[in-house]
């Protein structure tokens, strides 16, 4: 299984968080929120077409559900993401790496900070 | 609230402030997007920019609107364009892995198609030169050559010096006339001297045909006499790379050398031409050349060069061609009647200079004519060559397809589409055929030297790199791509997977369009052998046809002026035979006067015979010609020194002629006997034949072989005013 990338990994989590309420808007003002950096729809659109593609036969990491339209959206009806099985899978096996890879990290830090003063 | 009703029910009694969303923005997404996907992202475009899409007043707030939306549009627009390149990459990869593995196959097409190609190009390069002859000129449509028929003869573009002043003075829808004739002189500048094409025109010549100066004036070249234009290449020739502005050469006119200035230096005359000089001069020069005024009607003055006219443009030709009998009568009626002949056995004509070139018509100052169906029929060549190319490359790949089942199937099934299978197939032979065409194209400018060598032809490649023709390789190239690549993409993704591996699958041999397809390429190609045996058998005909003269070690030195007309052109003739004669490797000399080519004729003369006119072709030959050329003599004698009386009186004609007249004992009769001259008083010419001849090709191989006479009179490319 390919790694996520580290946006990816935000737009996966975002949606878990949002839980019912996972629309583009709603995760783009979260995702802003939580970075405070500026995303651009456009962005995040391919994000999602990627996350939610089949890969050979498996399941994509998110998938969608339409829901009502209303006025506030000039008519148009609402795609509500959701994160399948595969993508918790995915941000397991994510985590695990990662977790392993920041294993020490204070203790390793502290002491490549007295290396630098000395 | 708006109380429209909107044709969608979808888009809800909201829809009018999607508005909001800038019309660029719109289209772009609707193109980017599936129409699914658009409906959701819009959506939430609507409400996520809720505030930013509002309307705003000042410049600047709406700039900020643009470039967040373009800040959405672009990263959707790379992702597409990203992918899009991968999936290319990817055909093409797989196609050079093709090419690659069936080389022998990819060779054979590429190469087919390749020299079909450059074939194509080389035919269309010749019959597009053959169809553009006469066009580049602004005036092109507008500009008329006098014509003029005459008892039996056909018309022929020539006129008489005499017609241009009383045509521009009678009619106003004659815009400007020009008379153009050329000839064959000899021009002497410095240490060379060398017969030229020499051309004589009056000065509206320049404004009526655009011919290019590359140094000197259109309208003062040759307003004064003894001025002289030259080309690129016989001022190169004259000059070396001095400029000759200036310069002065000499002319030799009526056997008298002229010094002209040269005033103009055109660019070299394009091959498409029919009107090609290598100088031009003023055509007031003619009375030099012929040692007289031409001042007399219709009747008595010779009709041997063209008279272009530009007619105005909302004037018809018919219109005009309509009153010229009422112009012959007004003007030279009195000169028929002078000569005991009505007026009506001469009708003068127009015809349009640009239709020469194709047409049927002769005129002796303008290059030679093709005939248009030869054109046709190469441009008929070509499209069949290539047709055949596209269908040989079907059938090999519809075979080979076959081999590549398997992958098919295997593409198949990790959910390849049915579009991308297609897509795919037409890549791979857009790519082909690109090759193709590039290689096709390299080869046609390889062979092209040699091509303009064997169609005698001045053709230039440069047209291939004009708009048009750029655009026409792409649409063959594109043309040939699809076609041979579509049929076999469109079948082969069509098949079932289970067909594909269970193996019951054959490809070609029953399938109706690869028979088809064989049929065509057969016919096609029995077609094309037939046409090059009837053409082999042609040439062979031409080559090895009895032309009844041994030409065999035979040189024809052209002298031109010399022969034609007058005793001093005998004398240095003469001359020039003595020089010759004392080489033993020379076995004789003899001179002649022949119209196109020396063994053609002179003159000729009609006769009445029996209430029909014969045309008897004359040849003016030398003491010792029927030896020279081994031209068997069958009765009565050769011409010969011991009768001086030969020279004016005396004729050898051809079997020919014995039979059209139907002559029991032609041996010493008198032309008198059995024909009428039909020519007016004082031009009439009736010898006595001494020898009768073996007939002899004259003309060109098309024609059956005519009525001719041989004799020793003199006589130029004009009828001879007896004393």
């Amino acid at each position: 299984m390919k790694l996520l990338t580290r946006h990816e990994e935000h737009v996966l989590l975002t949606i878990l968080h949002l839980e019912n309420n996972a629309y583009l808007v709603t995760i783009k003002e979260y995702l802003e929120d939580q970075t405070s950096k500026e995303l651009s729809f456009g962005t995040l659109y391919v994000s999602l077409k990627r996350l939610s593609l089949k890969r050979l036969g498996k399941m994509g990491y998110v998938r969608h559900q339409v829901g009502e339209a209303t006025s506030k959206r000039g008519g148009k009806a609402i795609k509500y993401y959701s994160v399948t099985k595969a993508g918790v899978r995915a941000l397991e096996k994510t985590r695990e790496v990662q977790v392993s890879m920041w294993n020490g990290f204070s203790r390793l830090a502290i002491k490549a900070g007295r290396a630098h003063e000395s | 609230m708006d109380s429209r009703v909107w044709p969608s029910k979808r888009e809800g009694p909201m829809s009018h402030n999607r508005s909001n969303l800038p019309q660029w923005g719109r289209w772009f997404l609707k193109r980017l997007l599936s129409e699914e996907d658009y409906e959701f992202f819009s959506g939430d475009l609507e409400e996520g920019l809720h505030e930013d899409l509002e309307r705003k007043e000042s410049l600047r707030a709406r700039l900020r609107q643009h470039i967040r939306l373009s800040a959405i549009i672009i990263p959707i627009l790379m992702s597409k364009v990203r992918w899009t390149a991968v999936l290319v990459a990817n055909d093409i990869k797989i196609t050079v892995r093709n090419i690659k593995k069936h080389r022998i196959f990819s060779l054979i097409n590429i190469i087919g198609l390749a020299v079909s190609l450059a074939f194509f190009i080389l035919l269309i390069s010749y019959v597009r030169d053959e169809w553009s002859y006469d066009r580049f000129h602004a005036k092109a449509p507008r500009i008329y050559m006098t014509t003029v028929e005459m008892l039996n003869n056909p018309p022929a573009a020539v006129s008489a010096p005499i017609l241009a002043k009383p045509l521009q003075a009678e009619f106003p829808e004659i815009v400007r006339v020009a008379r153009y004739w050329c000839t064959s002189q000899a021009v002497k500048s410095g240490g060379i001297i060398q017969n030229q094409d020499l051309a004589l025109a009056d000065p509206d010549f320049f404004s009526l045909f655009d011919f290019l100066f590359l140094s000197g004036r259109p309208d003062r070249a040759i307003d004064a006499p003894n001025q002289v234009v030259l080309t690129e290449e016989s001022a190169s020739r004259f000059f070396g790379p001095v400029d000759p502005i200036g310069k002065v050469l000499s002319i030799s006119m009526g056997n008298q050398p002229y010094d002209f200035m040269v005033t103009g230096v055109l660019k070299r005359i394009p091959g498409n031409s029919s009107i090609q000089f290598d100088l031009l001069v003023s055509f007031e020069h003619l009375s030099d050349i012929f040692g007289e005024e031409f001042t007399g009607g219709l009747i008595d003055t010779p009709f041997f060069h063209t008279t272009f006219l530009e007619l105005h443009p909302e004037s018809s030709p018919h219109d005009l061609e309509a009153k010229l009998p009422g112009f012959v009568e007004k003007y030279y009626g009195e000169n028929f009647r002078k000569f005991e002949m009505d007026a009506a056995s001469l009708s003068l004509g127009l015809y349009r200079f640009q239709d020469f070139h194709l047409g049927a018509i002769g005129a002796a100052s303008l290059e030679g004519h093709s005939r248009p169906l030869y054109s046709w029929i190469l441009f008929g060549i070509a499209l069949v060559v290539l047709l055949l190319a596209c269908s040989n490359y079907m059938n090999l790949s519809l075979g080979l397809s076959s081999l590549r089942l398997k992958e098919i199937g295997a593409r198949k099934v990790v959910g390849g589409g049915k579009v991308h299978l297609i897509r795919q197939f037409i890549n791979e032979s857009l790519l082909l055929s690109f090759i193709a065409v590039a290689l096709g194209a390299v080869l046609a400018i390889l062979a092209f030297p040699r091509f303009n060598h064997y169609t005698g032809k001045i053709l230039s490649l440069d047209f291939l790199l004009n708009f048009p023709s750029i655009a026409m390789l792409l649409g063959l190239l594109l043309l040939t791509g699809l076609i041979s690549g579509g049929y076999p993409a469109v079948i082969l993704s069509g098949l079932k997977i289970t067909d594909i591996f269970s193996g019951k699958l054959r490809m070609g041999g029953k399938n109706i369009l690869t028979r088809a397809l064989l049929i065509f390429q057969f016919t096609l190609t029995i077609f094309l052998v037939a046409g090059s045996l009837v053409m082999i058998k042609q040439i062979d005909y031409l080559t090895r046809e009895d032309m009844g003269f041994d030409y065999q070690n035979l040189v024809a030195v052209p002298t031109y002026s010399f022969w034609n007309n007058d005793e001093s052109g005998d004398r240095a003739l003469k001359a020039f035979q003595r020089e010759l004669e004392k080489h033993p490797e020379i076995s004789a000399v003899v001179g002649t006067n022949g119209y196109g080519t020396p063994m053609g004729y002179s003159n000729v003369t009609d006769y009445e015979f029996q209430d029909s006119l014969v045309t008897v072709a004359h040849k003016r030959v030398d003491y010792g010609f029927l030896e020279a050329l081994k031209i068997p003599l069958l009765q009565g004698r050769n011409f010969s020194r011991e009768f001086p009386s030969d020279i004016e009186d005396a004729v050898i004609v051809n079997q020919a002629l014995v039979r059209r007249f139907g002559l029991k004992n032609p041996v010493g009769k008198n032309f008198s006997e059995f024909a009428k001259d039909t020519r007016p008083a004082g031009y009439k010419y009736a010898p006595t034949i001494i020898g009768v001849i073996q007939d002899f090709h004259f003309a060109s191989l098309h024609q059956e072989i005519g009525p001719m006479m041989l004799n020793m009179r003199p006589e130029g490319p004009l009828m001879r005013k007896d004393p």
